[in-house]
């Protein structure tokens, strides 16, 4: 029963493609984790497994870790009743060979409810080197035995987006096409001067028409105004 | 027809009425005015500004004029020229900022013109007009090679012996048209070099041997003389060194002549200020000093002084007059002759002000006048005021400190006692009817009172308060508490910006770690009669421990917290000791029975306290959800605390997460967090398909900047939003080929920051939106821990055609009023930059419209009427500080830098700026130019034009019947 | 429970948001060059110590550069490099011009171009600065006048017509004018309904003989 179940999986992950994302450098990452769940404010660690990155800038990764043992998860289950949190510790090694320590915790009852789901997420610099590992899981919040005491895993690297330009570019060629349109307009804007602006004279003229037809009956009322 | 005439006419009266009606309306519109800017009458209404030029580094009498003045060149890199009589500015220049401006030497003024050091290697001589400040010429410090067109000039560093920082080891001599470059040379000599001071010849280079000085030599120049310490203990030996003879031998004077025997080191040496070559030495800890004449037989004075007593020396009548500056609550200058010692009592005086504290004499003049010497006395004050003392009066003081402020706030007045009266009545636990109507009646009777009284015009009881210092009704009158890095402490109001109260903190000192800020939280504000508003000012301890001649201090750096109430300035608790080294704090956002809002201050062992104490059980009661966050910007690692675990009786925290950025690849300059106050009253925004884009407002989201270091990774800039709450990442984003100054402002779901990018040359704007998406994930609160879903960023980067000094966003009390930012220009101007011209959503492609959104343009532009300083320009801005008004649409905006005005005729200089901005304008109140007559005028009008055309067709139907 | 809980924390910025400059980045190995021009000011509005409100900045405020009384000016101690440079007056506007500095100290200035950076339109060296425009810091304030009001097309529109229906019935009143009018009528009686007739029978005429044809043809059929 209290067997040591191995549990590796192969998860190769998708890093969000956001536009203008680029990474100079590529190399190896290597996460060992370690994690604590007792209900006290000095976290005992106890080995999790181990994150291979093989390559940062693919976000191709290797999870090898152990499932949870039953006092494991009877620990898990008292920290979520008491709203504790779940704390991992991860120590990063890079293929430059420095090693990194991170801390990163989150809600034990998440843990629970996603039945040990969860996502660890290693955020590296514009040098590639790793500058923050976290953890985080879907949910929802729940007490109750997870129906498995494996892990499920996923790990996405994440690195710098290229920051923003001016676009100049099309800006200057909307003002380029506004300026042709514009010579183009001007050239050809040759119609006849009624056709150009008949819009002005038909309302005059409506107007012309309408006043002379009021003219005389304004001569006939004031005529009328003269016989009362 | 006659029917048809008579409809025809009541309708056109009608018709005219209704179309009055309507023009009116019109006119009424327009009275509300639709536009951001001001009206040239509108000039200092609600504006004002303040004149500092900073710490005084040099001063001198300008007797030579004939406008008496007084010279001085400040810390802040300004020279200016102060009236004697008023101690207004007659001109001020402000140099570069910082380094490449910072004085080095003042002098020339006596011989009527006024030469200025400043910069570092190579140096820039400038000489400038005493009458009227303008500049006469200016040349560097250099070699200057011939061979080139262009006339460029080499630095110091082709000679090999001079490197930018020994230019501090650097001594300067201004004397008849000449500059003196004075560089002692380790182990062998000090090399003089002379320049003339207006066209930057050479004249001449000179070496006096000098092989006895070593880079822990001390020297100080006593034109012209140098003098130099070697040695600490009682053989300690003075050397004077000739620096215009390079044939005499340097002189040399033992301590045990100057002491006599029994004197114990360390001895420290000073140059003592005036016109005569002297120089003071001090021994036992700085208990006594001693001064020597030097020359070509040095001659001590055989007469103990007070250690911590400032010496200058003035002539009179040609006799050299020692005075000595002691202060013991009021200043006290007591004069003697230099040679005899013999006390000149007509000389002394003393004064007790408020603006002096420790008080040294930076420049004195005392001329013989038709009554008798009158002596002129610049003091320099600790708390960097300096004040114009003649003949025991004190005939000017300036508040320097306001030049340097680290922390601001604003807060609202108390009520009037009336309005406390209204406020008692209703604020009582007991609610039975017949007491609620006794006090009721009580409270009229009073009101009555007053009423009979100021109508009587009896005198009205005394009031604690000032009358005027009370809350308006739109809460536009506030009092803005300002912390200066002297540990001085003003009030000021707003309406015309006096100074209120002032209050002088000794002791204290920015946190070292954190460029010297000190936090100031508001601790109770104003509404809560009875009880007084409070602030705390954190900073940390500075303990003074006196060494040698010379105060040096013993950086314990413990934490300190200081309460005083910020409308009358009255200390409360006082100082408060805190015993531990200060990490990090923060405000509770829970208040006390009588409504005090604690501070949680966590200590570098990283245990949490809170004060004051008694507050503990209420910052327990909410440790579960109180989350604390600290960023080392050495190591650069970020931690975020829980409190979780807490009892009731003690905090306790511990570390939930925590992340490294590496100072190998990235040094952090920023973490911008959001206003705390700031409220957001869209949740979404709309879009042209009238879908809902549902914003990200994270509170706990901080923004993160850091630049990158060495050589790879040098101008980049990377910003990072960072959940502190869950320690999650939520963005990064990486600019190449950028660098500083990098300004950010942080609000609502957005972030705007500049930078200055290397590759084209210029100043841009990024701009960061987060939102959630079409649904919202949670509809009531926002937690951090429960959001796994990372946010949409949209992003863009615009062009501004200007540097910037500093960039704030407005803010508004419930956040409807929509936002700009506040940017302070480089040349001068305070620009009120709405936040649509940079907003991300900016469609490049014209055809997608959404409403409110103006198509894509890569350059901002500046629009003249949107500088809400006018003409009066503020120079190196360091702050900006927004704070909401009463009124919704209307946000005060306090600006504080060097600040320089000018109008054609009379010059103002200022420090301090205030204004107030309405960013959607001032819907919500009527303008205060309002023209009441012409509503009512219009208003009559109508009503009896009305009145009269109703008579009048009454009058023209009875015609019309009876015919 | 998480769900409902509201998670405050107030930050405290740890790290200031000053920018911290190091004491000693002045780069010393390099050759230092000097930037010369002269400004010009605005010609009526040269009150005296123009000079001294005016500042010429490198660079948003790198290095300064005073104007003598006569207006000329000098940024020393400038390395190699590429400045744009601006005149700092609150009363006018001043076109900003980039210089540039190469290494062997051969100087280009031309004007700023911040869209398009690559474009190059010179202008002369030693910089001639000139104003282009005063500052317009301030709105008009509108001013309400009589004038304003009755010469307001909606009052015009208004008033000219009442005008109309107020007077020509009193002037039709006395005889001779209305001799005089009934003379005109007569004469414009000729001529106007002439035209408006002319007008009106070849709107509708062809429509009458468009029917008519029509109907022509419908008979027909």
């Amino acid at each position: 029963m209290y067997t040591i179940y191995i549990f590796i999986s192969l998860l190769v992950s998708v890093s969000s493609s956001a536009r203008g994302s680029e990474l100079d450098y590529d190399g190896w990452l290597q996460l060992r984790l370690w994690h604590a769940f007792n209900d006290e404010s000095e976290p005992i660690f106890v080995e999790r497994g181990n994150v291979t990155v093989s390559s940062v800038r693919s976000g191709a990764s290797v999870v090898g870790q152990n499932g949870l043992l039953q006092p494991h998860i009877n620990q898990l289950k008292t920290l979520a009743k008491h709203d504790g949190k779940y704390r991992l510790k991860a120590v990063a090694r890079t293929s430059l060979g420095n090693e990194i320590t991170f801390l990163t915790s989150l809600p034990a009852c998440y843990l629970l409810g996603s039945d040990l789901e969860d996502v660890i997420t290693i955020w590296l610099d514009s040098a590639a080197e790793p500058i923050a590992v976290s953890i985080s899981s879907p949910g929802p919040c729940s007490t109750e035995n997870p129906f498995t005491n494996m892990w499920t895993t996923n790990v996405v690297v994440k690195y710098p987006d290229g920051g923003p330009v001016p676009d100049t570019a099309t800006y200057i060629q909307k003002l380029e096409r506004e300026r042709e349109a514009r010579e183009r307009g001007e050239a050809k804007d040759n119609r006849s001067f009624l056709a150009r602006y008949w819009m002005y004279i038909v309302p005059a003229l409506i107007f012309v028409v309408l006043s002379s037809a009021t003219n005389p009956e304004a001569g006939g009322a004031g005529g009328s105004s003269q016989r009362q | 027809m006659a029917p048809f005439v008579r409809s025809f006419r009541g309708n056109i009266h009608r018709f005219l009425i209704d179309v009055q009606i309507l023009q009116y309306l019109i006119i009424l519109v327009g009275l509300f005015n639709l536009s951001l800017c001001l009206y040239e009458d509108q000039v200092g209404k609600f504006d004002w500004k303040q004149n500092y030029v900073g710490k005084i580094k040099f001063a001198s009498f300008d007797t030579v004029s004939a406008a008496k003045k007084i010279i001085v060149a400040t810390e802040e890199n300004v020279i200016a020229a102060l009236n004697l009589k008023s101690g207004q500015i007659l001109w001020r220049r402000v140099l570069e900022k910082g380094y490449g401006g910072r004085i080095r030497a003042l002098g020339g003024v006596t011989d009527g013109d006024l030469v200025s050091v400043s910069g570092g290697v190579p140096a820039i001589v400038r000489a400038w007009d005493l009458a009227t400040g303008h500049i006469l010429h200016e040349w560097p410090i250099a070699e200057q090679n011939h061979d080139r067109r262009f006339s460029p000039f080499i630095s110091f560093s082709t000679l090999g012996l001079y490197s930018a920082n020994r230019i501090k080891d650097v001594k300067w001599h201004i004397k008849d048209g000449t500059l003196h470059h004075i560089l002692p040379i380790y182990n062998s000599a000090v090399e003089v070099t002379s320049y003339d001071s207006k066209t930057g010849d050479k004249l001449k280079t000179r070496r006096v041997s000098a092989p006895f000085i070593t880079q822990e030599t001390e020297c100080v120049l006593a034109a012209p003389y140098l003098a130099c310490l070697k040695g600490d203990s009682s053989l300690a030996v003075l050397l004077l060194v000739h620096l215009f003879d390079t044939h005499s031998q340097p002189q040399s004077v033992t301590i045990n002549t100057i002491f006599g025997a029994g004197a114990q080191g360390p001895y420290h040496l000073e140059s003592v200020l005036g016109e005569e070559p002297i120089i003071s030495i001090s021994a036992d800890n700085n208990q006594r000093k001693r001064i020597l004449l030097v020359g070509e037989v040095p001659v001590p004075i055989q007469r103990d002084i007070v250690g911590d007593a400032a010496l200058y020396v003035v002539s009179v009548d040609n006799e050299k007059i020692l005075l000595e500056t002691t202060y013991k609550n009021g200043a006290k200058i007591v004069a003697s002759e230099l040679l005899t010692s013999k006390p000149m009592p007509n000389i002394s005086t003393s004064v007790t002000h408020n603006s002096l504290l420790s008080p040294t004499i930076i420049a004195s003049v005392c001329p013989r006048q038709t009554k008798g010497v009158t002596c002129r006395h610049l003091l320099a004050s600790e708390d960097h005021s300096v004040a114009l003392l003649q003949h025991n009066k004190l005939i000017w003081a300036r508040e320097e400190a306001l030049a340097n402020i680290v922390a601001v706030e604003i807060i609202e007045l108390p009520m009037s006692d009336r309005d406390q009266e209204i406020e008692t009545e209703f604020d009582q636990k007991e609610r039975d009817v017949l007491s609620m109507m006794f006090r009721r009646v009580g409270s009229q009777l009073k009101q009555a009172k007053t009423f009979l009284q100021s109508i009587l015009s009896l005198t009205p009881q005394q009031s604690n308060q000032r009358m005027d210092l009370v809350r308006d009704k739109f809460g536009l009158h506030k009092m803005i508490v300002l912390v200066t890095s002297a540990g001085k402490l003003y009030g000021i109001e707003t309406r015309k910006g006096e100074i209120i109260w002032q209050l002088r903190v000794r002791g204290i000192r920015g946190f070292s770690k954190r460029s010297d800020a000190i936090i100031l939280y508001v601790q109770r504000g104003s509404r809560h009669f009875p009880y007084p508003p409070q602030c705390a000012l954190l900073a940390e301890d500075k303990v003074c421990i006196i060494i040698i001649y010379y105060h040096q201090f013993d950086q314990t750096g413990e934490g300190i917290v200081y309460t005083f109430n910020p409308i009358t300035g009255q200390p409360l608790d006082g100082l408060v000791k805190l015993g531990y080294r200060i990490k990090q704090s923060m405000l509770l956002h829970v208040t006390t029975d009588d409504f005090l809002r604690g501070i949680l201050i966590f200590d570098i062992r990283d245990k949490v306290h809170v004060y004051p104490k008694g507050a503990t059980a209420i910052a327990a009661s909410i440790a579960k959800n109180t989350y604390i966050f600290t960023a080392d910007q050495t190591t650069g690692i970020l931690s975020g605390y829980s409190l979780s675990y807490s009892t009731s009786q003690e905090l306790i925290s511990h570390k939930v997460w925590e992340l490294l950025l590496s100072p190998k690849n990235q040094r952090i300059t920023h973490v911008v967090s959001k206003n705390p106050i700031e409220r957001v009253h869209s949740q979404g925004r709309v879009l042209s398909d009238r879908s809902v884009l549902y914003k990200y407002i994270n509170p706990n989201l901080v923004t993160i900047v850091t630049e990158g270091v060495g050589h790879t990774h040098k101008n980049t800039l990377n910003l990072y939003l960072l959940d502190v709450v869950s320690g999650a990442m939520i963005f990064s984003i990486m600019h190449k080929r950028v660098r500083g100054p990098v300004h950010v402002v942080h609000s609502e779901n957005w972030i705007v920051y500049s930078y200055f990018n290397e590759k084209s040359r210029r100043t841009e704007i990024a701009s960061l939106e987060l939102y959630e998406g079409k649904i919202q994930s949670n509809t009531t609160v926002f937690s951090s821990l429960a959001t796994t879903k990372l946010p949409i960023v949209e992003r863009q980067a615009f062009i501004f055609p200007a540097a910037i000094e500093s960039m704030r966003e407005t803010i508004t009390e419930k956040g409807i009023t929509s936002k700009h930012i506040i940017v302070a220009l480089a040349n001068g101007g305070i620009l009120e930059l709405p936040w649509m011209m940079v907003d991300p959503r900016r469609p490049i492609n014209p055809e997608v419209r959404e409403e409110g959104v103006i198509p894509y343009m890569p350059e901002i532009p500046i629009h003249m009427d949107a500088i809400i300083n006018y003409n009066q320009s503020v120079f190196r801005v360091s702050g900006i500080h927004t704070s909401p008004s009463g009124l919704e649409s209307t946000c005060l905006v306090f600006v504080h830098g060097l600040e320089n005005y000018n109008c054609a005729c009379n010059t103002m200089f200022t420090d301090l700026f205030y204004t107030r901005v309405a960013p959607s304008k001032t819907f919500d109140v009527l303008k205060e130019d309002f023209d009441y007559y012409l509503i009512v005028i219009v208003l009559a009008a109508l009503l009896i034009s009305s009145y009269i055309t109703k008579k009048l067709a009454s009058q023209k139907a009875q015609k019309q019947a009876w015919k | 429970m998480y769900k409902s809980a509201i998670f405050l924390l107030f930050i405290i910025v740890s790290t200031s948001n000053k920018y911290v400059t190091a004491e000693n980045d002045e780069d010393t190995s390099t050759d230092l060059y000097v930037i010369e021009g002269k400004v010009f000011p605005w010609e009526n509005g040269a009150s005296n110590g123009w000079q001294l409100m005016t500042h010429v900045m490198a660079n948003g405020g790198e290095h300064y550069g005073f104007l003598r009384e006569d207006g000329t000016f000098i940024i020393s101690n400038v390395p190699s490099g590429s400045y744009i440079i601006e005149v700092v007056n609150p009363n006018c506007v001043y076109e900003p011009v980039r210089v540039e500095i190469n290494s062997k100290g051969k100087f280009r200035a031309r004007k700023v171009n911040l869209i398009q950076t690559s474009q190059v339109i010179q202008v002369p060296y030693p910089l001639k600065m000139r104003p282009l425009t005063p500052f317009r810091y301030f709105q008009v304030r509108e001013q309400w006048r009589v004038t304003d009001f009755l010469f307001n097309p909606m009052v015009l529109m208004m008033i000219l017509p009442l005008l109309l229906i107020m007077i020509i019935p009193k002037i039709m009143n006395d005889p001779e004018t209305r001799k005089e009018m009934e003379q005109l009528n007569n004469f414009t009686n000729y001529n106007m309904p002439e035209m408006s007739e002319v007008i009106t029978s070849f709107l509708s005429g062809g429509e009458k003989q468009k029917s008519k044809a029509v109907k022509a043809a419908k008979k027909r059929q």
